[in-house]
């Protein structure tokens, strides 16, 4: 129900506009300290530090970056250097081939993309929540990612606009 | 020369200087050849203060380029300009020896220098004397003066490898010295030793401890499953795991000498299977709250192996959200979850050093203590949980332990490996034939300080593809944690606010504090808020049914203990 509501722009034409809102109006303005804050979340292993609840009590500041980390996947520097990393790791381990990097690749994306659906989530305010429908409105209909989206928004709240 | 050049050039002027230049070089060869024809010779002996020859020893007349290199018997020739000189001496592993010398023009003369190099204990692999070791030792020595107790000393090299000075069990004042010795081999399990029966260490010199190192690697067995019916890609999450993620794991241990090879429980390579069984589904969601369960299904689970379980979520005690997570707090360190769809490369290795007892300080994660080694500003260190830098991520080829970790991992009291883990409650260690003769304990506070048996985990050997080592972070650890109440009462259905209170030996620390039921049927525990700063850390305690339960209050990888007796319904 919630495809049809946005299904009047094409959804090539819906992705290019975000993204460029999304380059043009970027994170520069985020403090160092939510930065540092949000990616200590994206980052954990064990997340036993209280990262999740560190990034939710930040609020609508931590919006803006977790908005473009659930669209657009981890910053390139992050992406550049673990594809770097696993390049690395291959030069000791023959099998690790690169179909295997870039299923690894995917892993780690989708890890912060998932991170940032959470704390998102736990933020709950309607910033976090018109940039869930903004995220869930680029996914492809049916990807893990759009269905967790649909998840977190659930029923019972208001629709996207 | 180069010198002399610049200081005439200095006097003339820069420009000017360019055209004299070719006259003041051959004003210095001239100066060379005249000197070239007023040489002496000087015939050097160098001797160990038994007699006995040292070739390969360097020698050389300080503040010249007069330098020599001694033959198989110790001797060494040099022809300089005459004049007076200072003689020195230099042999890898011992102290350099300096002489003062008269080189006669045309003529010959000779000099006996003896090289401290007897007054040296050392330590050797006589099995394997080509092959790589890291020596980690306490004992007394006095290498600077009186003889003094040292703690945590490290020695690398291959084949015989001079100690700084001659080892003793004694200090100065005759009180015996912690003598212990922990050896890293590349291609077997560490040796350890803690008992001074053990050591041959005496007032006198030139002794050289070789202590028996075991016949291989400790086989560690581990087993993987993946349990989510919904993945439809389980062969390229096996290819990642078994080439990737495994493969990182087993070049972390061979890299950091730790002496351990994974295995099959049943023999072999380690296996990656897959269990979709909607039961084991639903058991693996609930994480380790589950343990007990998990342990009593015997399709999924073996008491006598690392069991790692790659499923869609992680749960741990913060909620959810971890890449992987380790049972450990729940005296289950043999089960591992990793979620499988949003993890880093690194993760099963990570969570590999947890159950290997690498849970302190900071639950064992290096990011938040200095002296582990950078690559680059790459934080190399597998136990590094995160990193919170906007232009930097956790690298997938995370590849070392450092020795101090390694340590814990064969000799540490919350190591699996030092565990019960056989209906006979015998461990891994004494199955495998390979028994310590005692493990590490008491730990210093803040941990980072070494006691006589327990190696700070950042102790380490220098790691030459690294150039840094990573600052401290600002933030002081907890080390001890003390429970109010020993004890609580607490009826089904109702909840209990109790309290605890973690130390540090300095002001200001922030632990990472969580409260863990270990009956999670009979009470549950959940962090409770508490005044951010401070040292107090409250937990709810809920009775769920009549019992009595066991409830830790955890601090950065410390716990304090209470029992709870859940009565009826008041």
């Amino acid at each position: 129900m919630l495809t049809q509501r946005t299904s009047w722009i094409p959804p090539c034409v819906r992705a290019a506009t975000i993204l460029l809102a999304l380059v043009a109006c970027g994170p520069s303005t985020l403090s160092k300290r939510v930065d540092a804050t949000v990616f200590s979340w994206m980052q954990c292993q064990d997340c036993m530090h209280n990262q999740r609840n560190r990034v939710v009590a930040l609020g609508d500041t931590a919006v803006p970056r977790l908005r473009d980390i659930l669209i657009l996947g981890p910053p390139f520097a992050h992406d550049s250097a673990y594809v770097a990393s696993l390049k690395r790791l291959a030069e000791r381990t023959p099998g690790l081939t690169p179909v295997i990097i870039e299923h690894q690749r995917q892993i780690f994306i989708a890890l912060y993309r998932r991170r940032a659906l959470s704390a998102l989530d736990g933020i709950a305010s309607s910033a976090a929540r018109s940039s869930l429908c903004l995220a869930r409105a680029t996914a492809g209909p049916g990807s893990p990612i759009f269905l967790a989206i649909d998840s977190s928004l659930g029923p019972a709240g208001p629709p996207c606009p | 020369m180069w010198s002399y050049l610049r200081r005439r050039a200095s006097a003339v002027g820069s420009l000017s200087a360019l055209s004299l230049l070719p006259v003041v070089i051959a004003a210095e060869w001239a100066t060379d050849s005249t000197a070239a024809t007023a040489v002496g010779t000087l015939v050097v002996t160098v001797q160990r203060p038994s007699g006995t020859g040292i070739g390969g020893a360097m020698v050389y007349l300080v503040g010249t380029s007069y330098r020599s290199v001694a033959d198989v018997n110790g001797k060494a020739t040099l022809v300089a300009r005459g004049g007076d000189y200072r003689l020195i001496v230099r042999f890898i592993g011992c102290p350099p020896a300096s002489q003062d010398v008269t080189i006669t023009e045309d003529a010959s003369v000779a000099t006996t220098v003896t090289v401290p190099c007897d007054a040296h204990d050392a330590v050797s692999d006589v099995a394997s004397p080509t092959s790589p070791h890291i020596w980690l030792l306490d004992h007394g020595s006095d290498d600077s003066g009186p003889s003094e107790c040292k703690n945590d000393i490290l020695v690398q090299g291959a084949g015989l490898q001079l100690l700084t000075g001659n080892a003793t069990p004694t200090d100065a004042s005759s009180t015996n010295c912690h003598l212990a010795g922990l050896v890293l081999s590349p291609d077997r399990a560490p040796f350890y030793a803690n008992t001074p029966a053990d050591f041959i260490w005496t007032a006198g010199l030139g002794e050289t401890y070789s202590p028996t190192l075991p016949g291989g690697k400790l086989r560690v067995p581990i087993r993987i499953i993946i349990s989510d019916p919904t993945l439809t890609s389980k062969t390229a999450l096996k290819n990642g795991i078994a080439n990737a993620e495994l493969a990182l794991l087993k070049l972390a241990l061979d890299d950091s000498y730790a002496g351990i090879e994974l295995v099959d429980e049943g023999g072999g390579a380690p296996q990656i299977t897959v269990d979709d069984v909607s039961a084991t589904v639903t058991l693996l969601k609930g994480g380790c709250a589950n343990a007990a369960a998990i342990r009593a299904r015997p399709s999924i689970y073996s008491q006598g192996r690392l069991n790692v379980y790659y499923v869609r979520d992680v749960m741990n005690e913060e909620g959810g959200g971890a890449a992987g997570y380790v049972c450990g707090n729940s005296d289950a360190p043999n089960i591992i979850f990793v979620d499988h769809d949003g993890h880093f490369t690194s993760v099963l290795a990570h969570e590999v050093g947890h159950a290997l007892g690498l849970t302190t300080p900071f639950w064992g994660h290096a990011d938040f203590f200095e002296g582990f080694y950078e690559d680059a500003g790459r934080k190399m260190n597998v136990m590094v949980d995160g990193l919170s830098d906007p232009d930097e991520t956790l690298p997938a080829d995370a590849r070392y332990f450092s020795v101090g970790q390694v340590a814990r991992m064969h000799l540490g009291d919350r190591s699996w490996l030092n565990w019960p883990s056989a209906i006979s409650l015998s461990t891994l260690r004494a199955r495998e034939a390979m028994p310590a003769s005692g493990t590490i304990v008491p730990c210093g506070c803040p941990e980072t300080e070494a006691t006589d048996d327990c190696a700070a985990t950042n102790r380490d050997i220098d790691r030459t593809a690294t150039a840094t080592k990573q600052g401290a972070s600002g933030i002081n650890m907890a080390c001890s944690v003390v429970a109010t109440n020993l004890h609580v009462d607490i009826c089904v259905g109702s909840t209990a606010r109790e309290e605890a209170k973690f130390y540090s030996a300095m002001p200001n620390a922030q632990a990472s504090t969580m409260w863990v039921s270990m009956n999670p049927t009979v009470v549950n525990a959940l962090s409770a808020p508490a005044p951010y700063g401070d040292i107090i850390m409250n937990g709810d305690l809920k009775g769920l049914i009549v019992g009595n339960a066991t409830v830790r209050a955890y601090a950065d990888g410390w716990f304090a203990t209470m029992t709870v007796t859940v009565k009826p319904p008041c």
